[in-house]
C-alpha cells in the first residue's frame, strides 16, 4: 500500500519536473487552469501592468507604451482590445482611480484620461516626474496602485549593476495625490514588482545581483534600508525625509543577520526566493483578498519571469518583522510573468514578456487567466515559524501513519551579503526534523526542528507525507525565511 | 527622392579623383588584417558598430552593399568617434549640389583615410589602408544624405600589449578525454612564453595528438571593470583565475567557445589555462572584454566568434497612422535629455520635445524614429532621429529671469554625486540632472490630429508650447510654434529661442545651424555667446509668441540666408 502511494507520488512529481515549455502542467490544471487570452494583432502585446476597470474591463499596458482595454476578458478567450493611450514610456504600473488611469513610466507618473470621448486618451498629465533617469534601460520604474492615503509608491531601479547615476535610484518614492515627492526607503537594488499585503503593508521584489544573495520579496517599512548601499549617495537631496544615512555595509563578506544589528534600519528580505531552485527573477505580487481564489487567503502571489512561473508565499510577522515561507504555485505560462493581478471574484491575470532576457515559456508576449476550478489540491497552505520547529496547516486531512520524521527533510542556509554579483548557498545546516503533534482534524503538524537558525532559509521537503485520499503533496517544498524565532515554549 | 539622385551620382561617380579611391597596394595579397562589413538589407544599418586593429595594421576591408539603396563606407583619419563621423557626413550634406555632383564626397578629402565607391545594391568594393599609428576611434560613416545617422561606426586603434605580464607554459603527453588532475602529472616540458600570448606554437613544431598544455600568467588588470572572458577550445580547456575553476569547456569537442562576465578589481591576477588535445583538430583561444575597453587577445590565435559581432536591431520605422495625424515616441532620444517626447507631424517634420528641461531639444526632417532598438533585446542606448537636417536650436532651459543683462543662460540643473565604497570606480564623481524647483512639467493634451500641446509651469506663469507644420514653398519645410503664457511674468523674463549665426535676412529669418528661424510679433533681442548670438524675447507683456523654423534649402542642402 505505502509502496503504491509513492509511486503515485513519484509519477506526480515527474509531471512537475518534466514541465514543457509554455504547457502547463496537467496535476496543477485540475486545480488553476491556466487560459491564454489572444491579444491585439499588429503590436507586440509585452505585458507590464494590468489593472481592473469599471464594468469589468481591464487596463493593460506594454513596453511599447501603449495602455489597451480589454472587454470579455472574464468570459471569452479572444478579447475584444481596444487601444486605450499609447507613446508612453515602457509603463510598468497602472491604477483606475476617479475616472483617471494613473500610469507610473519610466520618466514620470503620469494620469491619462479621454476627454472628447473618442475612446482614446488625450489628457497627459504629469503627476511628478521627480526622480532622475540617465538613458540606461535597467532604469526602470514600477509604480504601485494607490494606497489607502492616494499615494502610489514608486520603486527605482539603479542605473546599472553597479551604479547609481541618476537621482533616488535604488530608493521608493511615494508620490502624493498633489504631486508631492516623499522619499520613503533606500537601499533597492532591481526591482521587479510592488504590490500590497494583507493590512496595506507595501512589498516589491528584488533581483539577485550586488547585495542581493538571492531573488527575495521585500518589506518597504517607511524609512527603512533594504540592502544595497549604492543609491545612499541621494540622501543629501532628500532633506531629511527618512533621516540620516544608514552606516555602509561591512565590506568583508558578511550576513544579513549579523548587519543587521549594525544597521538599525535594514529590514532583511520577507522571503528569500532561492536563485535557480525558485526562479531567478521575482515580478509582480497580487494579494489573495479572499476564499474565491481557493485555500490561501491572505497569501501572496509573485511572478516570476525567467521561469514563467507564480509563486505563492505564506507571510507572517514575528517580533515586529515580516517572513514567510514560498511555494512553486504555477508552472508552464507562456512568457515571462511581469504583471500578476488579481480581482476579487478570483481571476488572476498574468502578462509579461521575456524583455531580452528570454523565458522559459518561450513566447515574446503573453496574457494568461487564471481560476481556481473549485477543487482543493492538497499544499501545504501554511508554514508558521515556532520557538522550536514549524507549524505546517495542510489543505486536506493527513493520513495520519504518514505523518512520520521520515517524510520531512530539511536542509538549512543562508546567502553570503555582499557588495559582489549574487552568492552561492552558504552555512548549511541540515537540522533533524521530528513529528511532535498531529491536530485531532489531521490538518496541521507540528514539527519540532534542531537547530533553528536564525536569518537562514529553512528548505522543507514533505516527500512522504499523504491526505487521507492517498494524495502527496502537488509541490512539496517550502522555504522559510527565519528572519526572527518566535519567543516562547 | 533618393532613387532620382542615385541615378546622377552614377554619371557623376567616372570622374572621382583617385586620391581617394587608390589602386590596391603592394601587400594587398598580404594584409595583416582582412575583414568585412556588410550593409544588411532593409536596415540602414552597417552589420558592425566597430571593430579594432592594430597601429599601423595592414588593413584589407571588404565592403558587401547587400541593401537594396546606394551606399558607400568613407573611413576618417579624424579622431572623435561617431560624433566626428556624423559631423563630417553633416558637412557634406550642407554641400549641396555640389556634394552630390562628387558623389556625396567632400571637395577636400584630406581627412579621408579609405573610401569606397557609392556602391550599387549586391556590390562589394575591397578597400586597402594602413591604419593610423596613433590609438585613437575613427569614425566611419555612408556620406549618403541622412544615412549617416544610423549608418556608421569606428575603428578602434589600440596598441596591442602583451596581454600576460608573465606567462609560462607546461607541456604534458597522454591519451584523454577530459582533462587530466595536472598535479598527479610529471610534465615533459615547461618554459617562459615572452611574448606574453597563449599559443599552441610555444612548445615549437606543433604534436599532433594527445598531449596537454597549461599556461600559468599574471594578468595586470587595467581598471576595477566587469571583464567577459571567452574561451574557446578543441579538445578541453579550463580557465582558472586567482585559483577559482571559472570557465570550463571540458571533453572532446570540435571548437566551441565560452564565455563568462566577471567583476576584477584593478591589479595583478594570477590567470591559469589548462588545455587537452585528444586527435583531431586542435586550436586554443582566450580573450577578455572590459565594459570600457574594446577586446583585448590573451592568445595568437582569436576565432572571429570572439569579435561578438551581434546582428543590429530591426528597423521599426514609425510613422502617423492616419494621413495628418501626428505619431508621437517618448524614449531615450539622441541629442535629447532621456525624457524626450519625440513627434513626427504629417509632411516630414519632426522634433523632440525635452520633457526635463521644457522645451524643444531637435528638430528635423525626413523619416521619424527607428524603434527598433528599445523594442527589441533589453533597448540599451540612446536612438537618433531617423531623418536629416537635424537642428538643436537652443537645448536647455527655455525660460529665464534675468537679473542683469549679462546673467548667462543657465541650461540645465545640475549636481553631483560621489560613489561610495563598493563600486568598481569608488569615489568617482557623477554629474547627474536635478528637478529645477522654477519649472514644473504638466503634461501634454492630444488634439484630434494627435498635435501635443505642450504645458509646463516656470514661477507664477503657466506656459503652453505647440508646433505645427506650416506651408513652405517647394523643397522647403517648415514649422510654426506658438507659445502662450499665463500668469504675471517678472521683469526681464527672457524666453531663448535659438542660437543663431548671423544677421537676419529681409524677411526677419535668422540662420541657425540647418534651419532659419523668424519671430511673429516680438522684438528679439540679441547676445553675443560662444557659437554665436543667443536670440531672446521679453515674455513680460506677451501672452502669445509665435516662432516660425524652416528649412529653406533642398535636403542636404545649405541654408542660403543672411547675407
Amino acid at each position: 500500500m505505502i509502496m503504491n502511494r509513492l509511486l503515485i507520488a513519484s509519477l506526480v512529481l515527474s509531471v512537475s519536473a518534466t514541465a514543457v515549455a509554455g504547457v502547463q502542467p496537467s496535476d496543477e490544471a485540475e486545480f488553476y487552469p491556466i487560459t491564454t487570452l489572444a491579444t491585439p494583432a499588429d503590436t507586440l502585446f509585452e505585458v507590464g501592468a494590468v489593472e481592473l476597470l469599471p464594468e469589468q474591463k481591464i487596463a493593460v499596458s506594454t513596453r511599447r507604451g501603449e495602455i489597451w482595454v480589454g472587454q470579455d476578458v472574464y468570459q471569452s478567450e479572444t478579447p475584444k482590445w481596444t487601444l486605450f493611450a499609447r507613446y508612453l514610456h515602457e509603463p510598468l504600473g497602472l491604477s483606475w482611480r476617479d475616472g483617471w488611469l494613473y500610469a507610473t513610466q519610466r520618466p514620470e507618473l503620469t494620469r491619462l484620461k479621454d476627454a472628447d470621448g473618442d475612446g482614446e486618451a488625450d489628457v497627459f498629465e504629469c503627476i511628478s516626474d521627480g526622480w532622475g533617469i540617465k538613458g540606461d534601460y535597467h532604469e526602470y520604474a514600477f509604480g504601485s496602485r494607490h494606497d489607502k492615503d492616494g499615494n502610489i509608491w514608486v520603486t527605482l531601479c539603479l542605473t546599472g549593476s553597479f551604479t547609481a547615476d541618476s537621482l533616488y535610484r535604488g530608493w521608493v518614492l511615494r508620490i502624493s495625490p498633489d504631486g508631492k515627492v516623499i522619499p520613503t526607503a533606500c537601499g533597492v537594488r532591481s526591482p521587479g514588482g510592488i504590490g500590497f499585503g494583507p493590512k496595506g503593508e507595501v512589498f516589491y521584489c528584488d533581483n539577485q545581483g550586488p547585495w542581493n544573495g538571492s531573488s527575495s520579496l521585500k518589506h518597504i517599512k517607511v524609512g527603512s534600508f533594504q540592502g544595497n548601499p549604492n543609491g545612499n549617495v541621494f540622501f543629501p537631496f532628500a532633506n531629511g525625509a527618512i533621516g540620516e544615512p544608514p552606516p555602509y555595509p561591512t565590506l568583508t563578506e558578511t550576513r544579513i543577520v549579523s548587519e543587521r544589528e549594525r544597521i538599525p534600519t535594514f529590514v532583511p528580505p520577507v522571503v528569500v526566493l532561492p536563485h535557480g531552485k525558485l526562479g531567478q527573477s521575482p515580478t509582480g505580487i497580487a494579494l489573495i483578498e479572499n476564499e474565491k481564489f481557493g485555500p490561501f487567503q491572505g497569501q501572496l502571489l509573485v511572478g516570476e519571469q525567467t521561469f514563467s512561473q507564480v509563486q505563492r508565499l505564506f507571510l507572517e510577522e514575528v517580533n515586529g518583522v515580516w517572513q514567510g515561507a514560498a511555494f512553486s504555485f504555477l508552472n508552464g505560462l507562456n512568457s515571462g510573468t511581469i504583471a500578476v493581478r488579481l480581482d476579487e471574484d478570483g481571476t488572476l491575470f498574468a502578462g509579461g514578456s521575456d524583455r531580452g532576457w528570454g523565458a522559459r515559456g518561450g513566447k515574446q508576449e503573453a496574457l494568461q487567466r487564471v481560476r481556481w476550478s473549485g477543487k482543493v489540491p492538497f499544499e501545504v497552505q501554511e508554514m508558521r515559524a515556532q520557538p522550536k520547529g514549524f507549524q505546517l496547516r495542510l489543505t486536506e486531512p493527513i493520513d495520519p501513519a504518514t505523518a512520520v520524521d521520515g517524510s520531512f527533510k530539511m536542509s538549512a542556509y543562508t546567502y553570503i551579503y555582499r557588495g559582489a554579483y549574487g552568492s552561492p548557498e552558504v552555512d548549511q545546516v541540515t537540522p533533524a526534523v521530528k513529528v511532535t503533534k498531529v491536530s485531532a482534524d489531521g490538518l496541521t503538524i507540528d514539527l519540532s526542528v534542531e537547530p533553528l537558525t536564525k536569518g537562514h532559509v529553512h528548505e522543507l521537503t514533505v516527500s512522504g507525507l499523504r491526505s487521507l485520499a492517498g494524495k502527496g503533496i502537488l509541490h512539496p517544498t517550502g522555504y522559510y525565511t527565519l528572519n526572527e524565532i518566535p519567543v516562547g515554549q | 527622392m533618393h532613387a532620382m539622385n542615385c541615378v546622377r551620382i552614377g554619371i557623376s561617380i567616372l570622374c572621382l579623383i583617385s586620391v581617394v579611391f587608390a589602386e590596391p597596394p603592394e601587400w594587398s595579397a598580404n594584409p595583416d588584417v582582412a575583414m568585412a562589413i556588410k550593409t544588411t538589407e532593409g536596415t540602414m544599418r552597417y552589420n558592425l558598430a566597430e571593430f579594432t586593429v592594430e597601429p599601423g595594421a595592414k588593413v584589407k576591408l571588404t565592403l558587401e552593399n547587400e541593401d537594396g539603396l546606394q551606399h558607400n563606407l568613407v573611413l576618417l583619419k579624424t579622431e572623435g568617434g561617431v560624433a566626428a563621423g556624423l559631423a563630417f557626413a553633416q558637412e557634406i550634406w550642407a554641400g549641396g549640389e555640389a556634394a552630390l555632383a562628387r558623389g556625396w564626397m567632400p571637395a577636400d578629402t584630406s581627412n579621408i583615410l579609405a573610401a569606397s565607391r557609392l556602391l550599387d545594391p549586391k556590390a562589394v568594393e575591397d578597400l586597402y589602408f594602413v591604419a593610423p599609428e596613433k590609438p585613437a576611434d575613427y569614425p566611419f560613416v555612408c556620406t549618403v544624405p541622412g544615412h549617416a545617422t544610423i549608418m556608421n561606426g569606428v575603428m578602434k586603434v589600440r596598441q596591442a600589449k602583451p596581454a600576460f605580464s608573465e606567462l609560462r607554459y607546461t607541456l604534458y603527453e597522454g591519451a584523454w578525454t577530459k582533462l587530466p588532475d595536472f598535479a598527479a602529472l610529471t610534465p615533459v616540458a615547461s618554459g617562459q612564453v615572452p611574448e606574453g600570448l597563449v599559443s599552441l606554437d610555444v612548445i615549437g613544431k606543433r604534436k599532433p595528438d594527445n598531449f596537454a598544455l597549461v599556461f600559468d600568467g599574471t594578468w595586470e588588470v587595467p581598471e576595477d571593470d566587469l571583464y567577459e572572458f571567452f574561451l574557446g577550445s578543441d579538445d578541453g580547456s579550463r580557465l582558472i583565475i586567482d585559483g577559482e575553476g571559472e570557465l570550463e569547456s571540458d571533453g572532446i569537442h570540435p571548437l566551441k567557445t565560452v564565455s563568462k562576465k566577471l567583476k576584477l578589481s584593478k591589479g595583478q591576477h594570477t590567470i591559469q589555462l589548462q588545455y587537452f588535445e585528444a586527435t583531431g583538430g586542435q586550436e586554443l583561444a582566450l580573450a577578455v572584454k572590459g565594459k570600457k575597453r574594446g577586446l583585448l587577445s590573451m592568445s595568437k590565435e582569436a576565432p572571429a566568434s570572439f569579435a561578438n559581432q551581434t546582428p543590429p536591431p530591426p528597423v521599426i520605422a514609425l510613422r502617423p497612422e492616419q494621413p495628418g495625424e501626428a505619431v508621437l515616441y517618448r524614449n531615450f532620444i539622441q541629442g535629447s535629455s532621456p525624457r524626450g517626447i519625440a513627434v513626427g507631424y504629417p509632411g516630414g517634420v519632426n522634433l523632440c520635445w525635452d520633457a526635463d528641461v521644457c522645451n524643444v531639444a531637435l528638430l528635423w526632417r525626413g523619416a521619424f524614429m527607428d524603434a527598433g532598438r528599445h523594442w527589441t533585446g533589453r533597448g540599451q542606448g540612446d536612438q537618433p532621429p531617423m531623418g536629416f537636417d537635424v537642428a538643436a536650436p537652443a537645448k536647455g532651459y527655455p525660460i529665464q529671469v534675468l537679473s542683469n543683462p549679462e546673467e548667462t543662460w543657465k541650461s540645465f540643473s545640475v549636481g553631483t554625486i560621489k560613489s561610495e565604497k563598493d563600486v568598481p570606480d569608488p569615489q568617482r564623481e557623477v554629474s547627474l540632472k536635478l528637478p529645477n524647483p522654477d519649472y514644473q512639467f504638466r503634461g501634454y493634451r492630444l488634439d484630434a490630429k494627435k498635435f501635443p500641446t505642450f504645458s509646463y509651469r516656470f514661477r507664477g506663469l503657466e506656459v503652453t508650447d505647440r508646433f505645427e507644420p506650416e506651408a513652405a514653398s517647394k523643397g522647403e519645410d517648415a514649422f510654426l510654434r506658438t507659445l502662450t503664457f499665463r500668469g504675471q511674468a517678472e521683469p526681464q523674463t527672457m524666453q531663448r529661442i535659438a542660437i543663431v549665426q548671423g544677421a537676419a535676412d529681409a524677411g526677419g529669418f535668422y540662420p541657425a545651424g540647418p534651419i532659419v528661424v523668424q519671430i511673429e510679433g516680438a522684438a528679439p533681442q540679441l547676445r553675443p555667446v560662444e557659437g554665436g548670438q543667443e536670440l531672446l524675447v521679453p515674455v513680460a507683456s506677451l501672452q502669445e509668441l509665435k516662432v516660425h523654423y524652416r528649412w529653406v534649402a533642398a535636403i542636404g542642402g545649405k541654408a542660403a540666408v543672411g547675407q
